[in-house]
Order: C-alpha cells, then structure tokens, then sequence
C-alpha cells in the first residue's frame, strides 16, 4: 500500500474540522436530533453514493470508529457532539478548535449558548488573526454581545512584523512562549479564551493543556485559513497511514496511466529528477480538484490531470443548498463541481467511455464533492471509506 | 445656510482640476462627487497619457491639444507618471500607407513621432510580433488616474477648497434664470444639505445631462462603452499602439504591475452601463495577440467597461471626436451655470484651465491660470526621496506624491504599521491605516483606489480581511457590509475572465469565503 502525493493538500489549508454532517446553515444550540433533520443531513451521501440511510450512518460510524482513536494516538484528541443512539451524526472536531465563524465553534466545547464571557486574544505581528474583527463578525453572525478582544505581543515575534503561525511554531516548541500567553490571559477578565492557532502537531495538545491549567480558563483555537490546524490534521492523517503500514511518497506527480480494456496496470509518475512507473493491483485517485492540483484548466473549462480520464463538469449535491447568487456564475460554479468521471462505485471512467474495474476515485477529486460547494472534510473522508470498501471487496 | 463661489458637481479628473485650478486663483471652491473621486470615465479608462498619435490622422485638434498637455503633465504631475514612451506598431495585414498619413498628421499636429525600424523596434520590445511591419516611436506614457485626481483634490485642499464625495446633488432651485441653492444628500449620514453657489460647473462626465435637466436643460450627449481587461504583469515595457485607424483592441498600457488592454467602442444607453460582455473580452484578447502574442498565454484578472461622455448625438463611437466643449447655459436661461463636456484624461487640465476662464468672467474676478506650471505636489521632496531610498518609497511617492511624507510615517511609527497587507501590491498596513482614517474613505474600494490594495492578480482574496480590519478600527460599519459590497463590486470585474488561471485563482477563493470562512451564510447568500 502507497501514497502517492505532489504538493500541499486542500487539508492542510483548511480549518482541520471534520464535520460528518452538513448542518443547515448556522446552529449554535445543542443539536437536535429529530429524523427530518437527519434525513436533511446524511442526503447529500445518500443521493450522491446511492446508498440507503442506514447503511451509510453505518460507514460514517465505522469511519469515526477508526480514525477518532488513531488520530489521538498521534496528538490530535478529536471531539464531537455525537448521538450515540442514532449514531448517524458525529461532529469531530479538534477541541481546542473553532472558527471565526460561529459555525465551527459548535464542537461541544465551546457552547456559546452558555452565559460565559468569551475573549479574543490576538499577537501583534502575527498573519492571519485579528480578534477585532473575529469579535465583530462574532457579534453580528451570533447576535451576542460582549465578546472583546484584545492584543498582546509575544517575545518570538517582538521584533518582527509579519510572521506567519507556522514561524511561530517552529519556535514555540522549543521556548516557553506560553508562560508569556499564559500571563497575557491571566490578565483577562473572561472565561473564555480564543487565541490564534500557533502550536505544531507535537507541542499541540499538550501546550494547549498547560494553558488551561495554568490559567484556569477555557482556551481555543480561532481557526483561520491557511493556517495550523489544517496541517496538523495532515500531518496527523499522514502518521496513521504510516503507522497503519502504508508507504508515503511525496513530491510525485501522477502524469500518465497505462490501461487495456477494463484494467489498469500502471501509472507514470514525475518527481523533480526523474519519471518512473508504478504498478498496481487497486488504486484509488484522492487527487483533489482545482484547488488542491488534481484538475487543471485548460483554457476554459478544468480539465483531468491524468490523460486517459474523463473530467465530469457540474454535478452537485442534490440536496445542498447552494444558491445561484452565492456561486456567482455558471463558469464558476461548474469549475468548482468539476472533478473526474466515475460510475455509481466510485470507478474511474476514461475518455473513450471504458470504466476501468480497478481505479477509483474518492474525496474532493468526484465531481461536486468540492468544499464551496458545502461538502467538508468530513464528506470527502467518507466518499474514501467508502470507495476503499469498494476497492477491498471488489478483491 | 453656506455659500461658496464655486460649486463644482463631479469629482473626476476634470472636476478635481477645475477645483484646483480655481482654488490657486484665490476662489472659494466646493466640490460635491457622488461616489468616490475618479469612479466614472476617469477611473475607468486605460491610464494612457497620449502624446497624440492616436488622433493625428482622425481628430488633429485633440492631437494637437494633447501634444501640448502631454508635455505639461509630465512636467507637473511626474510623480503618478511613468515615462515609458510609446509605440505604433503597423502589422503585415493592416493598411501600408497608414504610415505615411499618420506621419503627416503626427508632423502637421506638432506630435513627436520617429519612425524605427522592425529590428529596432523588435529590440525595444521582445514580446512584439514578428508580424510587425512598420514601426512609429512616440512620447505616450502610463499615467495613474487614480493618483492625478487625488493630487488635484488635495492640492485644492490645501489652497482652501471643500472637496466632499459621497454627496449626491438632488435639486437645483432656480429663480430668475440663476440656481440660487443646491440641494444635495451627504450618503454618510442620509442628510440633507444645501448650499448658496454663484457660479455652478457641471463636470459629471457621462452624467452631465442628468445634472443639466435638474436646471431644466439638456446636453445632447453620446454615451460609448469601452471595456479593457487588465493582465498580470508587465507584457510590454512602453505604451504599444496599432498604427491603423484607431479600432478595438489596439491599446497595450503597461501600468504598475499590470497591463491593460482595450478598448471596444460600443453605443450604450444608460450611463450606468459597466457590465462587461465576455465577447468584448475576446475581441480583446484576439485583437491584443496580433500585437503581442504572449498574450494568449498572460492571466486575465479582471476587465472592466468605462463609460465615455461623448460631444455630439449623432455618429457612431469612434468617429465622435474626443475633443471637449465649454458650455455656458446664459443663453439657454440659466446665467450661473457652466458645463464641462467630452474631452480626455490628457486634456484635464486644458479643460479645467478653459471653464475657469470663463468662471472667473462670470465671477468679474481677476486671477491667471498657474497649473500648467505649477506642480502638483512637491517634486523637490519627491527627487530627494528618489535618490536617497530603496524602492518601496519610490513605490509609495509614484502612489501618493507629496502626501507619502505622512503616509511612511504612519507605516514606520508602530510595528502593525509595517506589516504587508497585500502581498500582490505589496501595500502595508501604515498605507491602509492613513487612508481609512481620513474623512474620504467610506468603503473598502476608496482604500483601493487609493493604495492600490486588492488590485493584484488575487484581486483581494486575502487582504480584503486585512483591509476590513483597518477600516474597522475608524468606521462604525460592519465589517460583513463593507466585504460583501467590495465583493460584489469585484466580482463585476472578474467575471468576465474567469478562464485559465483566474478561473483557478476564483475557485481557490470560494474555497477560502465559503469553505473556510462560511462568508456565503455570514453575507446571507449575497457574497456574489
């Protein structure tokens, strides 16, 4: 089993929240549970996989069942406000994270319903995270009042301006830049702190940890893009699959497949120095879309990377509410819908209209399973899971 | 209630140079702009200061105006001028005894015009055809309108004027044949103000009948679309023309880090017609290839359409000429009021200079024309600042002249200030804080419009947060209201090029609005 990766993924440029439902719109109150709106939620898979309901809450909950306890093995505990009776929703996401956007805070933590003073904690010089306006858009996305920010200046950018949270983390896992976060906190009147995102994979969890210790207040994470939590939960995914047995190959670039008939055998892959050929029994393309390199464009429509396939422009979710308005214009939406061509189980299908029994495709590489779209990580998991079930008992 | 001798309505280039103008001769001066400066024909044209090539052969009295014009704008307004020189360029198809004609008309006009060879010209320009035929070199070069009508407005400012924009003039009330009052609503605030003019000018560009039928006149007007599409980086190192009759396409101006591409001639209706076709976009880009063939494979961030107010109502586009006409409605019943119409960019101040003339007739003022003398800003500080320091302060002084002074200041004083904003542009924070601070700035795009931020190719995927946080800190706005309607503004302009990279760019940017920021269920489905 191999890996086969060229550059940064759409993952690690996300906010790092798996979301295993689609919840409508914004919901701060603890989530209800009643069957209309887990019918709502679980019918983006449902019309998309062609699968009944009840099977499909059975993969989510073997998916959660798997990656949760893996995934905190490797320093990224996942949380989630879960239904147990119904096991069809799991929210996991990381507990010390949420968005600047309300939606992202609902992770069980963070109940913002609760009567506690919450403030925002920005680091002077740092990219990406200004709590002024975090509060503001809190403010007026959640109607609540009294969110404040403030500001405070950390030594390991003192005299700098500028830097980025991945510099920050470099640095603070070798220095006790949260004893300085620390006391910066303790000052603070609230309850509930969010600071940005600055500790890597390995320090995570625990510096984390020690400041809600040391401070006695509740700490989180405003997740903002382009930025930490996404590349821990890369890194996180990459050290399972490891451990796990699978072989990482980085730095490659799928540019040909070789196929007879219904059967493929191989793929010409392209590093920096050199082309080579990879054989296989399976495989399955995750190669993303537009955003994380999987597609190309080709003048005016996006196009496969990989020669012999198929690009499939424009199907979406059925169900997700997507508004004309809010995907601006038919070029634009059809781009962001594009991925490749597949039958009903996730097989590949080439140009000349073969479909090729042993490739797959899964993740944000199908057609419409693309995050603007509404389809999360969690969505994009779940197309692997089961395109992977597909692949396995196809034998 | 207040009163002032001139009150001027429109704040483009010609309106901010009549102001100007008028407040160096010592006249009390109010300007109303209903938008922001320079957000009609003025911001929406090429940037081309002509060195009146284009109009030797077709339309010799605007050549011969800008000829002149040419001159004394690079002499007074250097800092948002870059000298690039210019190039007619005749390709193997187009019509051989073009060249003859337009050397003529170039000679009888008094435009500066050497013709080159195909080789030398092919050495200046490495990107050109290897069509090229014949090959004319000139004295055009790239202005930025954006920063000239903010030099003229300051410059006013600071001789006494009161320049506002977002004021929106809604009656004039007339009796015995004068407008004794304009009423006009200050958008800011949603109230309603007046003012006691003696004289009042009307330099709404494209809207100048508008103006006029609020006094119970008309201007016959001719109302042409232009579109141009902006391409990232610099394709050419000088202003390139087609050596043929002016048509669509022939125009490649390199501009700050872009090049702009235009234009089409097309007869519109309504002034506020700036929607962007994709077929002119392709006529574009086709027309642009035979020039530059590189231009196939350059990224198109955005186009944009202008609205030229045109003299005359009868011929079509092209064939109207760009020359401009002082209108003094004494004879139509209204002794007080003067209408600026047609013209262009280059011939600002010429225009400001003539209605002025006549203003201070109609005021019994004495008082001489001084602005094609004296500078707009310092040059003195700008030369100093030249020699002595690295390029973002020449960067700055291009964008800002005299006012960079401050501008530095604020950047420099505290450690946000420094911090970059917009990587595309390379505009800090200290740049968007000074102007958000001021009395002019009310929405994300005057920030633009004054820094250049969110300009470049990712057309602010990332900064407009930056930006919103700046503006957060001086404005009661919410800061969803100010990046939805900058979104929305935007996205005018990009629309029309979503194809190749910018489609790519477009997607990465739902990726960070929608999937990262949820911006589509904050803005209430209205981002786009």
């Amino acid at each position: 089993m191999a890996v086969i990766g060229r550059a940064t993924t759409a993952t690690a440029l996300s906010t790092g929240c798996v979301t295993l439902y689609r919840p409508p719109g914004i919901v701060l109150s603890p989530l209800r549970t009643d069957f209309e709106m887990l019918n709502r939620l679980v019918s983006p898979f449902n019309s998309i996989v062609g699968q009944e309901p009840e099977s499909i809450a059975g993969a989510l909950n073997e998916l959660r069942g798997f990656l949760m306890p893996r995934l905190e093995e490797q320093g990224l505990p996942m949380s989630g406000d879960f239904n147990q009776s119904h096991c069809l929703i799991s929210n996991i996401g990381s507990p010390y994270s949420c968005s600047i956007n309300p939606r992202y805070s609902e992770n069980g933590r963070l109940d913002l319903s609760e009567r506690k003073t919450i403030a925002l904690l920005g680091f002077l010089g740092l990219r990406g995270f200004d709590p002024d306006l975090a509060a503001s858009i809190f403010k007026s996305a959640v109607g609540r009042r009294g969110i404040r920010a403030y500001w405070t200046q950390i030594p390991e950018i003192r005299e700098r301006y500028d830097v980025s949270p991945s510099e920050v983390a470099a640095r603070s896992d070798h220095s006790p830049v949260e004893e300085h976060i620390g006391r910066s906190i303790k000052e603070l009147d609230e309850e509930i702190i969010g600071i940005p995102p600055i500790f890597g994979l390995s320090q995570y969890q625990k510096k984390m940890g020690h400041l809600e210790r040391d401070t006695g207040k509740r700490i989180f994470e405003v997740v903002t893009p382009l930025s930490l939590p996404g590349h821990r939960l890369q890194t996180a995914l990459e050290r399972v699959a490891a451990r796990e047995g699978c072989r990482l190959l980085k730095g490659l670039t799928a540019i040909d497949m070789e196929f007879s008939g219904n059967h493929a055998s191989s793929v010409t892959v392209r590093s920096r120095s050199r082309e080579q050929r990879i054989t296989f029994s399976k495989m399955i393309l995750a190669s993303g879309n537009l955003v994380s390199g999987g597609l190309v464009t080709n003048v005016d429509e996006p196009d496969q990377i990989v020669p012999p396939l198929q690009a499939d422009t424009g199907r979406m979710p059925s169900t997700l509410s997507v508004s004309d308005t809010s995907l601006g214009s038919q070029a634009l939406r059809s781009a962001m819908t594009t991925g490749i061509r597949t039958d009903a189980d996730f097989h590949v299908v080439c140009k000349k209209g073969e479909v090729l029994d042993n490739v797959f495709v899964a993740g944000s590489a199908l057609s419409g399973f693309s995050l603007p779209t509404g389809v999360g990580l969690g969505g994009v998991m779940f197309t692997s899971w089961i395109a992977a079930e597909n692949a396995m008992e196809e034998g | 209630m207040p009163k002032t001798e001139v009150l001027i309505v429109g704040g483009g280039v010609t309106g901010a140079g009549i102001a100007r103008d008028l407040a160096l001769r010592g006249t009390s001066v109010m300007l109303l702009e209903k938008e922001d400066f320079s957000t009609g024909a003025t911001g929406r044209s090429h940037g081309m200061l002509h060195s009146g090539g284009r109009y030797a052969v077709k339309d010799p009295e605007s050549a011969m105006d800008c000829a002149r014009e040419g001159v004394i704008l690079k002499r007074i307004a250097s800092y948002c001028i870059e000298d690039t020189g210019g190039l007619f360029i005749g390709i193997e198809d187009d019509d051989p005894t073009y060249v003859d004609r337009f050397l003529r008309g170039c000679a009888e006009t008094g435009v500066q015009a050497k013709e080159i060879t195909t080789k030398e010209a092919l050495s200046l320009e490495p990107r050109l055809s290897s069509r090229v035929s014949s090959s004319v070199e000139v004295l055009d070069a790239s202005i930025d309108p954006f920063a000239l009508t903010l030099g003229n407005v300051e410059d006013a400012r600071d001789c006494g004027a009161e320049i506002l924009n977002y004021r929106v003039v809604q009656r004039f009330l007339v009796q015995e044949g004068r407008i004794q009052e304009v009423i006009f609503e200050n958008l800011r605030n949603g109230s309603r103000e007046s003012v006691r003019p003696e004289v009042v000018v009307n330099a709404s560009g494209a809207w100048v009948d508008n103006v006029a039928s609020l006094a119970g006149l008309r201007i016959p007007m001719s109302i042409d679309k232009g579109t141009l599409v902006v391409f990232n980086g610099r394709l050419v190192n000088r202003l390139i023309n087609r050596l043929r009759m002016p048509s669509d396409g022939d125009i490649i101006v390199p501009s700050h880090s872009a090049s702009i591409v235009g234009t089409t001639s097309d007869r519109v209706d309504s002034v506020e017609d700036f929607v962007v076709d994709r077929s002119d976009v392709d006529l574009l880009i086709s027309e642009g290839q035979s020039m530059v063939p590189d231009l196939r494979h350059a990224r198109a961030i955005r186009a944009y359409a202008g609205v030229r107010p045109l003299l005359g109502g009868r011929k079509e586009g092209r064939d109207i000429s760009r020359t401009y006409r002082v209108i003094d409605h004494e004879e139509e019943g209204i002794d007080n009021l003067v209408s600026i119409v047609g013209g262009k960019l280059t011939t600002y101040r010429l225009m400001a200079e003539k209605t002025s003339d006549l203003i201070m007739c109609k005021l019994g003022s004495a008082g001489h024309c001084i602005t094609a003398s004296e500078p707009i800003s310092n040059p003195m500080a700008a030369k100093t600042v030249r020699d002595l320091l690295a390029f973002p302060l020449i960067r700055m002084n291009r964008k800002y002249g005299d006012e960079q002074t401050d501008i530095i200041a604020g950047c420099t004083s505290s450690l946000r200030g420094k911090e970059i904003l917009c990587t595309c542009e390379e505009v800090l924070r200290g740049e968007a804080e000074y102007f958000c601070s001021r009395e002019d700035v009310m929405r994300l795009s005057d920030v633009m419009r004054r820094t250049r931020i969110g300009m470049g190719y990712c057309q602010a995927g990332l900064c407009i947060f930056d930006m919103a946080s700046v503006m957060m800190e001086h404005s009661n706005q919410e800061p969803l209201d100010l990046i939805g309607h900058y979104l929305r503004e935007r996205w005018k302009g990009v629309e029309p090029v979503l194809f190749g990279s910018q489609l790519r760019q477009e997607v990465f940017k739902r990726y960070l609005y929608d999937g990262v920021y949820h911006l589509e269920s904050l803005l209430g489905g209205e981002a786009r």
